[in-house]
C-alpha cells in the first residue's frame, strides 16, 4: 500500500521536476513537508521561481490554490474576510478572504505590516481564522508558502522570531544552473505546461498520506540523536537561540516524511542530517556569520 | 494457573530436590567424569617433579592411591568407604614415615604431602571436594620450588597453575562442562590482571634475611666442575660439557682478549709423579704486599655451585669479595664451598715487577715429590738448561720441544699406565691436552730448578656482544703453568698454545667436534653465513638467559637493596618495610574503592554495545566512523574501502540498522526484546570481521 | 507445623543483627520494573576456601624465604595476584546483572512457595554459578544457574510457608562463589512480589460431614463414600480430572475413576457445619473438603462469612474457593 503512495508521489515530483528546472531538492522538501502537514517558508530574490513552485504543487495535489500578495498597504480583512451586514437578510455574514483556500502562497510576506503576518501566522498555527470575536475554520488541508526577500532589501518589515518559527522548512531556490536557464530561455513562458497538469493526488489522498507519513519509526537511538541537537542548539554559546520545543517536533516530523519519501519505515540520523540545513530560520547565532547547522552536523554525536 | 492440576500431587514433590539429597558423586553428573580425571592428571602432574627428589616408594604409593581412585570411577563397585580410606592412610602415612620420620623438615614434610594429595584425591566425591584437593596440589607446587632444581620447574608449573584455576572455575558452575573455553579465557584474563601485582610483589616485597625456621636446606650433590687435582685425563671428561660453570659481566667496559681470558681457579702445588693437587687442606700463602700498577677490568661473577671452596678470577684480583680471602699465589678461597649460584664482584689489576719468592713457594715450587725421573727425561732437561740465560729461555726451549717434535693436541689420548707417565708421554705416546702437557712441562721444570706451579681454571668463553657477557662453560677447563723469574715475579707458561696455538684464541668446538683420530677442529671467530646466524642467536639466547638469572633466579635481598637505591626508595631496612606495609594497603585501599564508588556508568545495552563493537572493529581495521556520520552513510563508506567483504559489511550493518532504528522503543527495551540467538550471531559476526586495510 | 525451619541455620537473629541489615544496601525496582544490580551494593567475602587459601599462601611465604627460593616468592606472589583478580571477578559476576519481578503459583501452606526470576546477563561475557535464596533462610539455596553472554536465565526460589493468605517474597540474597570458590559476593533485592498461600490441609481429622448441611437434602453423601463406582477406560475427550492418576503412577494404564453421581448433585461447603473445630481448622477442614470434591469432580459452592460461591467445579472455582479461605479473616 504504502509503495503505491510512494510511487504516486514519485511521479508527481518527477512532473514537478518537468517546469520547474534543475531544482529537485526544493521540490522534495516542499513535498515533504506538505507530508508533514507543515508550512513552507522561500527566501530568495524576486524572479527564481517562487510563485511557479507553489503553482505546480497545488496543481498536482489537487488543492485549491490562492494567492495573497503582501504588501505594506494590506489590511488583515484583506487576507481573512470581512463580516458584512447584508440588508436583505437583516443579518451579518461573513464573507471569506483569500486565506481560506487549501493552499496559500503568501508572497513577499516581509513587505506587509506586522499586524498583517500575524493574521495569516495566526491561520497556519490555528488553522482557523477570527474575525469579529467568530472563529472561522480554515479548509483541510491547509498549507502555506510564504516567500519573503532577503531582509536587507528596503521596504520590508522583519518577521519575529516567534513567526519564523511555525513555518517547518526554510529553502530557498537560488538561481539556476546553467543548462536548466538555457531550456527556460528557450521556453519562456512554463504557464503553458502548468495549465495542462492534471492532479495526481486529491485532498482526501493527502489526508491519507500524512497519516501513512506519520507512522514512519522513530526509535530510541533515533530520538536520542534529535534530543542530542536540540540540547546542544539550546547550550553551546554560539547560539543565542537554540531550536524551541515546536521546532524540534516539527524537525522530526519532517525527517519522518522525508524518510517516508525515500521508502524506509525507519528514520535514520541521515534523514535528520539532510533536512537539518533548512530549518536554520528556527535559530539565531550569536555571530551572524556563523553557520550553526554545520556546527550541529559536526559536533553532535550520532548514537 | 498453570500448576492448578499438578497441585494434587504436591504432597509427592514437597520434597525439594536440591537440599535433602547427599552430594552427587561427581563421576555421575554427566561431564563429571571427565572432569574427575582431568582434576587427577593435573594433581599427578603437580607431584610429578618430586620423582626426582622423593624415594619411588613415596611416589608408588602417591600413584597406587590416585590410580584407585580412577579405577572407582570406571568400576563403580570398587569399595571406597571409610575403612578403605582409613586403610590407605594408615598403609601411606607409615611408609612415609618409615623412610622420612615425623614430617617435619622439608623432605620428610614433602613425603608426607604427596601421600596426603593422593589420599585426598582417593577421597574426592563431589564437585565441590575437588577444591579442597586443588588447595593442596598448590601447595604441592608450591614445594617444588624448595628444592635448587625447582627452577627448571617454574615456567610448566605457572601453566599448570592455570590448569588448576580453570579447574576450580569448572567446579563453580551450575552445570559440570560448560564454558570450558569461556573458563580458559577468564583464567587467562586472570593472569594478565594478576601480573602487576606479581611484579610489583615480587621486586618490592621486603625480603628478609635468614630463615624463620630451624630447618634448612639439605645438600647440594653431584654438581660438576673442576676436580681437586689433576690426573693425567681427569679433565677430558670435563670437557664435553657444555655446562655453564660460570657467567661474568663486563657492564660497560671493553672485555678482555680472547688471550687474557685465563680464569684462575686454584693452583696445584703438590704431586707425586702422576697426580698433581693442592695438597693435603690446600696451600695457604700469605698475600703479598704489592703496588697496584694500572686496574684493568671491573667484572662480575655469577657462578653456577661445583661444590669446591675457590672462586674464579682473571689475573690478577685485586682484593677478594665478601667471605672469601685472596692467597698469595692469587687464588681465591670461599669460606665454605659453593653450593648455590653465588655473584661476586672482582677487580682484574697489574702488578709490578718486585715481587718476592716466599721461602714455602721456593720449597713447594721445587718438590717433585716421588716422580720418577727417568735418563732421558734428565737427559732433555739438561739439553733445556745448558747455558741457558735465564728460566725464561729454559721454558722457551721446553716450547720449542714440543713445538718442533711430533706433539698432538686430543681429547683422548692413549692411557699412560706406565710408572713414569712424564716420561711416557713426552717420548712415546706424545699425545694429550693440556692436563698433560701442563704436567709435563712443569715437571721439567721444577728438574730444572726452576719453582714451577699448575694453574687450573678455564680458559676462554663464549663472548656475548648483546649482554657484554663471556659465558664459560665446563668445556672451557684448562690447566697452564706459572714458573718464578726472578725479577719478575711467577710468570705464566701455556705449554699447550706450543702444541695447540688455536686453543688460546678459540674455544673447542664441540659441535663440529672431535673429528678423526680426535683430533680437535678449533672454532676461530669470523664467521660466515648460518654459522654466523646460529652464533647470533646463540648470544640472544644467552643474553636472554642472563637476564633471566639477573632479575629473576639470583634475585636476592642484595640485588633488591641495589633495586630500592636504584628507585630511590632508600635501604632495605625497618623503616622501608612499614613504608611498603604502608603502601600496600593504601594500594588495595584505593583500588577497592576506585572499584566501588567509581562513577556509576549505566550498563550499556547489548545493541548498544554491538553497535559500538563494530565501530571499534571497523576502526582496528583502519576506518572509524565519524562522530556525527549516521549509520548509512557509514555503511556505503564501510562497503566502498572493503569491497572485498561487501556482503558481511552489508549484512551486519543492516542488522544494526534493523535493532537501533526500525525498531520501536529505547535500545534496552529492543535489547530485552531482541532475539538473544540473533545477537550472538551478529556478536559473532563482527567479531570474525577480519580484512587488512 | 511447617516442615522447614522459619529462620536461617546461618544468620542471627536479633535486633543488633535487623539493625545492621537496615544499613545495608539493597537492590531497588527501577522506574521501568527492572532490578539492576549496581557495583556498590555488591559485597564480597572470603568463603572456607578463601581462608584456607590465605593461610596457604603465607605459608609458602615463609617457606620461599626460609629457602630463598625466587620460584617460590614468584609463585606466592602469582598466586596471591590470582586471588586478588579472583576478587575482582568474583565481584564483577554480579554486577550489571538485571532481574525481572518474581513470578509465582499459589501453593498450599506447608509447602515452599515457589518464586521465580529471569536473570539477564546483559554483559558479554558469560557470568555462572549464580544462585540465591530467601534472606535469613540460606536452607533455602536456589540450584545455581549459568549465563552465557547476553542471555537469561530463570532461579526458582523457594521459601517456606508457615500461614495462608498473601506472603511476601520479601529480601532475598542473590550470590555466587564463581570464578574460583575462594570468595562469595551477593547482593540484596527486596522483592515485593508475593505469593498466595492456600490454607493447610495437613491435619485434620477425615470424614468432614457434609450431613450437617441442611439446605440440600441430596449430600448426606460423603467424599470418601459409595459413589465411586469403578474405573472405566480412559478414551480421548474424556476429562482429564477423573484419571485415576495414582493408578497411572503404579503403571496399570489410563483408567477414569467412574462416579455414580457426577451430575445433578450440587454440594454446599458451609462455614457453619465446621463448628466444632478450632477456627485455623476449621478453615483446613473446608479446604480439604474443597479439594477432595473437586478431585472427585464435584460441584460444589462455598459459603463462608462475607463470602459466598455458587455451586461449580474446575480448577478455576477450586482456585476461587481457595483464594477465599485462604484471605479469610475472622
Amino acid at each position: 500500500m504504502k509503495n503505491t503512495y510512494q510511487h504516486k508521489l514519485e511521479i508527481l515530483i518527477d512532473q514537478a521536476n518537468q517546469i520547474i528546472l534543475g531544482k529537485p531538492d526544493a521540490i522534495k522538501l516542499a513535498v515533504a513537508t506538505l507530508l508533514a502537514n507543515g508550512h513552507l517558508l522561500i527566501t530568495d530574490k524576486p524572479g527564481v521561481g517562487k510563485t511557479t513552485l507553489a503553482n505546480v504543487i497545488a496543481q498536482l495535489f489537487g488543492l485549491n490554490f490562492k494567492r495573497i500578495q503582501f504588501t505594506s498597504d494590506l489590511l488583515p480583512a484583506d487576507i481573512t474576510g470581512v463580516t458584512i451586514f447584508d440588508q436583505e437578510q437583516h443579518q451579518f455574514s461573513f464573507h471569506q478572504g483569500p486565506l481560506f483556500t487549501q493552499l496559500v502562497l503568501a508572497d513577499e510576506i516581509n513587505r506587509a505590516t506586522p499586524k498583517c503576518q500575524s493574521a495569516l501566522l495566526e491561520g497556519m498555527e490555528e488553522r482557523q481564522v477570527t474575525v469579529d470575536r467568530q472563529s472561522h475554520k480554515l479548509p483541510s488541508p491547509f498549507f502555506v508558502i510564504a516567500t519573503r526577500n532577503p531582509d536587507e532589501q528596503s521596504g520590508t518589515f522583519m518577521l519575529p522570531d516567534s513567526q519564523l518559527d511555525r513555518f517547518m522548512l526554510g529553502i530557498s531556490l537560488g538561481y539556476p544552473d546553467r543548462a536548466a536557464e538555457r531550456e527556460m530561455l528557450l521556453n519562456p513562458d512554463p504557464r503553458n505546461k502548468l495549465e495542462s497538469l492534471d492532479p495526481i493526488l486529491d485532498p482526501d489522498l493527502l489526508v491519507q498520506l500524512q497519516g501513512a507519513a506519520s507512522e514512519v519509526t522513530t526509535s530510541g537511538p533515533l530520538l536520542d540523536y534529535l534530543q542530542n541537537l536540540l540540547a546542544f542548539s539550546r547550550q553551546d554559546p554560539a547560539f543565542q537561540s537554540g531550536y524551541s520545543p515546536r521546532a524540534g517536533m516539527s524537525l522530526l516530523a519532517v525527517a519522518r516524511a522525508w524518510a517516508f519519501l525515500e521508502r524506509r519505515d525507519h528514520v535514520l540520523p541521515e534523514d535528520i542530517q539532510t533536512i537539518l540545513p533548512y530549518t536554520r530560520h528556527h535559530l539565531s547565532a550569536k555571530d551572524q556569520g556563523t553557520d550553526l547547522s554545520q556546527l550541529l552536523l559536526t559536533h553532535v554525536a550520532v548514537p | 494457573m498453570r500448576s492448578l492440576t499438578s497441585r494434587f500431587s504436591w504432597r509427592k514433590n514437597n520434597k525439594l530436590n536440591n537440599h535433602d539429597e547427599k552430594p552427587k558423586l561427581i563421576e555421575s553428573t554427566p561431564g563429571g567424569l571427565r572432569l574427575l580425571l582431568i582434576s587427577i592428571g593435573l594433581l599427578t602432574l603437580t607431584a610429578l617433579p618430586h620423582f626426582g627428589h622423593l624415594r619411588i616408594e613415596i611416589m608408588i604409593v602417591f600413584l597406587a592411591l590416585v590410580g584407585y581412585r580412577c579405577l572407582a570411577a570406571k568400576y563403580r563397585n570398587l569399595p571406597r568407604n571409610r575403612w578403605v580410606i582409613y586403610l590407605s592412610a594408615t598403609i601411606g602415612f607409615s611408609i612415609s614415615a618409615w623412610f622420612y620420620g615425623p614430617p617435619f623438615g622439608r623432605d620428610p614434610g614433602v613425603a608426607f604431602l604427596v601421600v596426603l594429595l593422593g589420599l585426598k584425591s582417593l577421597e574426592i566425591t563431589s564437585r565441590r571436594d575437588v577444591s579442597i584437593v586443588i588447595m593442596l596440589g598448590f601447595f604441592t607446587i608450591m614445594t617444588q620450588f624448595l628444592y635448587a632444581d625447582g627452577v627448571s620447574w617454574t615456567i610448566p608449573m605457572i601453566i599448570l597453575v592455570g590448569g588448576l584455576m580453570w579447574l576450580l572455575a569448572q567446579m563453580e558452575h551450575a552445570e559440570p562442562q560448560t564454558f570450558m573455553l569461556g573458563d580458559i579465557k577468564l583464567v587467562g584474563k586472570m593472569f594478565l590482571q594478576a601480573l602487576p601485582v606479581v611484579v610489583i610483589l615480587f621486586y618490592l616485597f621486603p625480603r628478609l634475611s635468614g630463615s624463620l625456621f630451624l630447618f634448612q636446606g639439605d645438600g647440594n650433590s653431584g654438581v660438576t666442575g673442576l676436580g681437586d687435582s689433576l690426573k693425567m685425563g681427569s679433565i677430558s671428561s670435563l670437557v664435553e660439557s657444555e655446562e655453564v660453570a660460570f657467567v661474568a659481566s663486563f657492564f660497560d667496559q671493553e672485555p678482555p682478549p680472547p688471550s687474557e681470558r685465563y680464569w684462575r681457579g686454584t693452583n696445584f702445588w703438590v704431586t707425586d709423579g702422576r697426580e698433581w693437587s693442592r695438597g693435603g687442606h690446600g696451600v695457604h700463602l700469605i698475600s703479598k704486599e704489592r703496588t697496584i700498577v694500572e686496574k684493568k677490568y671491573t667484572y662480575e661473577i655469577e657462578l653456577q655451585p661445583n661444590n669446591q671452596n675457590w672462586l674464579f678470577a682473571l689475573d690478577h684480583p685485586g682484593q677478594a669479595p665478601k667471605n672469601a680471602w685472596l692467597q698469595g699465589d692469587h687464588h681465591i678461597i670461599n669460606k665454605e664451598p659453593v653450593k648455590s649460584e653465588i655473584r661476586y664482584e672482582l677487580d682484574a689489576v697489574s702488578f709490578d715487577d718486585s715481587e718476592q719468592l716466599l721461602a714455602a713457594e721456593e720449597r713447594l715450587g721445587l718438590d717433585l715429590g716421588k716422580t720418577e725421573i727417568t735418563p732421558r727425561l734428565q737427559k732433555l732437561v739438561d739439553s733445556f738448561t745448558d747455558q741457558a740465560p735465564s728460566s725464561i729461555a729454559i721454558a722457551n726451549r721446553a716450547l720449542q720441544y714440543f713445538n718442533q717434535n711430533e706433539f698432538v693436541y686430543s681429547l683422548s689420548p692413549p692411557l699412560l699406565d706406565s710408572n713414569a707417565p712424564v716420561d711416557e708421554f713426552m717420548f712415546e705416546s706424545q699425545t694429550g691436552f693440556c692436563g698433560h702437557y701442563a704436567s709435563s712441562f712443569a715437571t721439567m721444570m721444577r728438574q730444572a730448578d726452576i719453582p714451577a706451579r699448575i694453574v687450573v681454571g678455564y680458559l676462554g668463553g663464549d663472548y656475548n656482544p648483546r649482554s657484554n657477557q663471556i659465558v664459560v662453560r665446563q668445556s672451557h677447563a684448562h690447566a697452564w703453568t706459572e714458573i718464578w723469574q726472578e725479577g719478575q715475579g711467577w710468570i705464566r707458561v701455556d705449554p699447550t698454545a706450543a702444541v695447540a696455538p688455536e686453543r688460546i684464541e678459540s674455544s673447542i668446538d664441540l659441535n663440529g667436534s672431535t673429528g678423526n683420530n680426535g683430533q680437535v677442529l678449533f672454532s676461530s671467530l669470523n664467521l660466515t653465513g648460518f654459522k654466523k646466524f646460529i652464533t647470533e642467536a646463540i648470544w640472544i639466547k644467552d643474553s636472554i638467559k642472563a637476564k633471566w638469572n639477573r632479575w629473576f633466579i639470583n634475585f636476592d635481598r642484595d640485588r633488591q637493596q641495589e633495586l630500592l637505591r636504584s628507585l630511590g626508595l632508600g635501604n632495605l631496612d625497618f623503616r622501608y618495610i612499614t613504608i611498603f606495609a604502608f603502601l600496600l594497603a593504601l594500594t588495595i585501599i584505593t583500588m577497592v574503592s576506585l572499584l566501588i564508588f567509581r562513577r556509576e556508568k549505566k550498563p550499556l545495552d547489548a545493541t548498544t554495545q554491538l553497535s559500538l563493537l563494530f565501530d571499534k572493529k571497523m576502526m582496528s581495521m583502519g576506518l572509524a566512523r565519524g562522530k556525527s556520520e549516521g549509520p548509512r552513510d557509514f555503511q556505503l563508506r564501510a562497503v566502498k574501502a572493503f569491497p572485498s567483504q561487501k556482503s558481511e559489511l552489508k549484512d551486519i550493518s543492516n542488522q544494526l540498522i534493523r535493532l537501533r532504528y526500525r525498531m520501536q522503543g529505547s535500545s534496552e527495551e529492543v535489547s530485552h526484546r531482541a532475539d538473544t540467538n540473533q545477537l550472538v550471531q551478529l556478536k559473532k559476526a563482527i567479531k570474525s570481521l577480519n580484512i587488512k586495510p | 507445623m511447617s516442615l522447614f525451619p522459619e529462620s536461617g541455620v546461618d544468620a542471627p537473629s536479633g535486633r543488633i543483627w535487623d539493625w545492621l541489615q537496615s544499613l545495608t544496601r539493597t537492590v531497588e525496582t527501577e522506574s521501568n520494573g527492572v532490578r539492576v544490580v549496581r557495583p556498590k551494593q555488591v559485597y564480597i567475602f572470603p568463603t572456607r576456601y578463601g581462608f584456607l587459601y590465605c593461610i596457604m599462601l603465607i605459608a609458602m611465604l615463609f617457606g620461599s624465604n626460609n629457602y630463598g627460593s625466587n620460584p617460590g616468592f614468584l609463585f606466592t606472589f602469582l598466586l596471591t595476584g590470582l586471588g586478588l583478580a579472583a576478587l575482582f571477578q568474583t565481584w564483577k559476576n554480579l554486577v550489571g546483572l538485571q532481574l525481572s519481578s518474581a513470578r509465582s503459583s499459589p501453593v498450599f501452606c506447608g509447602q515452599p512457595a515457589r518464586f521465580e526470576v529471569t536473570v539477564k546477563n546483559v554483559d558479554t561475557v558469560h557470568k555462572a554459578g549464580i544462585s540465591c535464596y530467601p534472606w535469613k533462610n540460606k536452607f533455602f539455596m536456589s540450584k545455581a544457574i549459568d549465563l552465557p553472554a547476553l542471555e537469561e536465565g530463570t532461579l526458582v526460589i523457594n521459601k517456606p510457608t508457615a500461614s495462608r493468605g498473601q506472603m511476601l517474597l520479601g529480601k532475598v540474597c542473590l550470590t555466587t562463589r564463581y570464578p574460583l570458590g575462594l570468595l562469595r559476593s551477593w547482593v540484596y533485592i527486596q522483592f515485593d512480589e508475593s505469593c498466595l498461600v492456600y490454607p493447610s490441609i495437613g491435619e485434620v481429622a477425615e470424614g468432614f460431614d457434609y450431613a450437617q448441611d441442611n439446605q440440600s437434602a441430596k449430600s448426606s453423601t460423603k467424599v470418601d463414600g459409595d459413589d465411586f463406582a469403578g474405573h472405566k477406560t480412559y478414551q480421548d475427550g474424556d476429562n482429564v480430572m477423573h484419571v485415576d492418576w495414582k493408578a497411572v503412577a503404579r503403571g496399570k494404564g489410563w483408567n477414569l475413576k467412574h462416579f455414580e453421581d457426577q451430575k445433578g448433585e450440587e454440594i454446599w461447603l458451609h462455614w457453619g457445619a465446621t463448628s466444632g473445630l478450632e477456627f485455623e481448622q476449621r478453615i483446613s477442614a473446608l479446604t480439604k473438603a474443597v479439594v477432595q470434591l473437586e478431585k472427585a469432580g464435584k460441584s460444589y459452592g462455598l459459603s463462608i462469612p462475607g463470602e459466598k460461591l455458587q455451586p461449580s467445579s474446575g480448577a478455576n472455582h477450586q482456585h476461587l474457593c481457595l483464594k477465599a479461605l485462604a484471605l479469610f479473616q475472622a
